[in-house]
């Protein structure tokens, strides 16, 4: 059973990783031809186990595609919209590059929580914690130490001067965005299952 | 709480004063933002006499009270100034992200007078402002500019000038982001004037509404339902460039200086080709359209090239490969020149050596010759001299004012008028002269079902297209967003918590035009500015759809004066007193 879990994974990495190198190599097809790559990854993975946990904990997460980001930063304004009431992408708990460079390359990226609870671990607090599998603050517990900001490895985690620790919680598994993102180059799914999968069904 | 920043931001070069002052809300009332706003405090501080490359001159960066919110298509920031290509009040919107960046800096504008001794950048970040020696950076193009800014300063949006600004050059734009252009009328020429190089911005701050849920159940339904359809995703499909096709079908894509509106080589220039040399799409900040096409062809990197630029540097100057008429376009984006004026420019020395009346090395079709003129201009090297200062000067100092394509200075977008007569009017009454995006009756005309040929019902298409696009520009929405003023109206009532009406959006787009136009009057525009060139009225397209069409020029000034009689305005253009009161502009004084 676990070999043949092994396989499908392997196979589906596999897809992921042609995928991202064509993303890399010929950007102007990828849009095209990744989202129906994407489709079939995501029905794949649905006729899985909807429900795979690691020690109680989701494996959902977000996923970024540079080869269609456009760099509209919808989702630094939707992510601070409703966090903070307000479009403040200073304050957004995912942040975009897009910019040109005087090589021809066009920089995207984006900094965003893909779930790996470094933050978690290092808490000396034990303010940082999992509910449902969503990352939260206690407040009450935070002592601003910035621990957490300096562990985050893709520096999303934020200490703001008028709120305090800032971390992404996937808005409780229905990140908004996504839901924002008007070309698909954001997604929320199992990703965490293909990239640790070995661990994880091991 | 609204949407606007609140404040606005006053540099004076020459005295290295900052200033910080409440944003006039009054006016804000009156004129929404962007391109409306902006004129009022035009209007309000500088004589319309001014010369516009004199430290008199203010160059102004407006956002829109819908700049750096989740609204669809709110990228841009408008540049107002008094133009020194045409000597008339300009409006000129530039992408990316320098509008989000103001408001998150805390400001709905930047009011920039003044001449800075010696080069300067202004950086902006947030309440600190500062004015850096840019000595070490004048010379540069704008894209090595921008780099340098920013691997100096970190992630800050900047908007700078090239050697064309530098230098003058009437036709020069500011460049942002590398492929962004506030194109038109010379505002990169305004920035030399004051030796400022480029401003760089970072803003930390937020923008906020009162019923935030509420404004994102608004927007996010507008976007599904309204943004994301058929009627704009050309913009990401395609972008600008389906035109090409379009234009061809219909007869009005320039063809040798205007000669012609069909040409033989259109599809190496076509939407299909951009689109087979496309690595990426690539969008302003807060645009889900992404108009942006960032191509490779032949070793050639740029985003673009646009439609105006495929028509005007493309089919006008006879080139028909792709890769020739990028390089063009990335020439001029990082040396700093509009592409549509230096294309007619270039298209109007070829038409000259074409008829023997003088030869200034270039020839329609040729492309080595061609594609040293983004530099000749931006240099004013040799021949530059004269290309530099555009169409108008060549045929006064050369001959061929028939055929010069211009309004008031300006040269002509890629629509040909005799294919759609209401581009002639449109052309005629813009603001800044010959411009497409005042009005654009083109998409009723010849691209839509109204019949192209005739002047009927075109006074009152090119007035409502004047109005809608005067509001969207103030607000600021860009214009591939169809949207309807009902919807905007809606949009804006959440986002500023006042209950506004197409029907209000309409009369303030009235009082917006109406007050650029008396600022062009106090400047000596009259009806005899309003007109085109003969080659409309005289000689009739060869090929295509509109093959033997010409535009009758009495049929044309009926129309000028039907327009004029719409608007209130006199048998000169000149706005009425009962008319201006009426739009409660009584008690404006023109400033200086």
């Amino acid at each position: 059973m676990t070999g043949l879990f092994t396989g499908i994974i392997s196979f589906l990495r596999s897809v992921v990783t042609e995928i991202s190198d064509m993303g890399a190599q010929v950007g102007k097809s990828a849009g095209g031809v990744s989202k129906s790559y994407v489709r079939v990854l995501k029905v794949r993975m649905r006729s899985r186990d909807p429900h795979i946990k690691k020690g109680g904990l989701t494996c959902m997460q977000l996923h970024f595609d540079p080869a269609l980001c456009m760099g509209c930063h919808f989702c630094e304004l939707a992510c601070s919209a409703v966090k903070h009431g307000v479009f403040s992408p200073s304050r957004a708990r995912i942040s975009v590059t897009s910019e040109y460079h005087i090589d021809g390359d066009l920089k995207t990226e984006a900094r965003y929580c893909d779930g790996c609870h470094k933050c978690v671990d290092a808490c000396p607090s034990e303010a940082l914690h999992l509910e449902d599998g969503y990352l939260v603050v206690d407040k009450d517990l935070c002592t601003q130490c910035d621990i957490c900001v300096e562990e985050c490895p893709n520096g999303v985690i934020k200490d703001l001067e008028d709120y305090g620790i800032a971390v992404c919680d996937s808005c409780s598994g229905d990140p908004q965005c996504v839901k924002w993102c008007p070309v698909g180059a954001l997604t929320y799914g199992e990703k965490a299952a293909l990239e640790k999968g070995g661990s994880m069904v091991g | 709480m609204d949407s606007y920043a609140g404040y606005v931001l006053r540099v004076n070069l020459t005295t290295k004063e900052v200033k910080r002052e409440p944003l006039r809300r009054d006016w804000a009332r009156d004129f929404i933002g962007g391109k409306g706003l902006g004129y009022r405090y035009l209007c309000e501080d500088v004589d319309p006499l001014v010369d516009p490359l004199s430290p008199a001159n203010e160059i102004i960066f407006m956002t829109g009270p819908l700049s750096a919110t989740l609204v669809p298509c709110t990228g841009k920031c408008e540049v107002i100034t008094k133009s020194p290509a045409t000597g008339t009040i300009l409006n000129c919107a530039i992408g990316g992200s320098l509008a989000n960046q103001l408001k998150f800096a805390g400001y709905d504008a930047l009011i920039i007078t003044g001449k800075a001794p010696s080069p300067v950048y202004l950086r902006i970040k947030d309440d600190d402002v500062s004015f850096v020696d840019a000595k070490g950076l004048w010379g540069k193009g704008c894209h090595e500019t921008e780099e340098a800014i920013r691997s100096s300063e970190g992630p800050f949006t900047v908007a700078c000038i090239g050697p064309g600004g530098e230098n003058l050059v009437p036709m020069a734009c500011i460049t942002s982001e590398f492929y962004r252009q506030a194109g038109r009328g010379g505002v990169g020429a305004v920035m030399g004037s004051k030796n400022l190089k480029a401003i760089a911005v970072s803003g930390t701050g937020y923008i906020g509404v009162d019923d935030m849920p509420g404004f994102l159940d608004l927007v996010y339904r507008k976007m599904k339902e309204e943004t994301l359809t058929d009627a704009n995703l050309w913009a990401y499909t395609d972008g600008t460039s389906v035109l090409v096709e379009a234009s061809q079908a219909a007869g009005i894509l320039p063809t040798r200086n205007f000669q012609d509106g069909t040409f033989e080589g259109f599809e190496g220039i076509s939407a299909r080709a951009v689109k087979g040399a496309r690595v990426h799409k690539k969008a302003c900040f807060g645009c889900p359209l992404g108009c942006g096409n960032y191509i490779s062809s032949k070793g050639v990197f740029v985003e673009g090239p646009e439609y105006e630029t495929l028509a005007l540097a493309g089919s006008n100057c006879g080139i028909g490969d792709l890769s020739a008429v990028a390089r063009f376009n990335a020439l001029c984006d990082d040396l700093g020149i509009d592409t549509i004026s230096a294309g007619n420019t270039a298209a109007f020395a070829m038409e000259l050596a074409q008829r023997g009346i003088a030869d200034l090395g270039l020839r329609f079709g040729e492309v080595d010759s061609y594609l040293e003129v983004p530099s000749l201009i931006a240099y004013r090297k040799g021949i530059g001299e004269d290309l530099a200062l555009g169409v108008r000067h060549l045929s006064s100092k050369y001959g061929g004012r028939k055929f010069a394509m211009e309004v008031k200075g300006l040269e002509f977008p890629g629509y040909e008028p005799r294919g759609s007569w209401g581009m002639s009017l449109a052309y005629a009454t813009s603001d800044r002269g010959a411009c497409h995006m005042r009005a654009w009756p083109v998409a009723d005309e010849a691209y839509g079902s109204l019949d192209p040929f005739t002047f009927e019902g075109k006074a009152q298409l090119v007035i409502d297209g004047q109005h809608r696009n005067a509001v969207k520009f103030s607000s600021i929405v860009c214009d591939f967003w169809a949207i309807s003023l009902e919807s905007l109206a809606e949009i804006l009532s959440k986002a500023l918590s006042r209950e506004m009406s197409a029907d209000d959006l309409i009369l303030t787009g009235e009082r917006i035009w109406n007050l650029g136009r008396l600022f062009n009057v106090a400047c000596g525009m009259r009806r005899k500015d309003d007109t085109g060139p003969d080659r409309i009225f005289e000689e009739p397209l060869k090929t295509g759809s509109a093959a033997s069409r010409m535009i009758p020029r009495e049929g044309f000034e009926a129309a000028l004066s039907e327009y004029y009689r719409l608007r209130g305005w006199d048998e000169d253009g000149v706005p009425t007193r009962e008319k201006v009161e009426s739009l409660g502009l009584g008690e404006l004084r023109l400033g200086g």
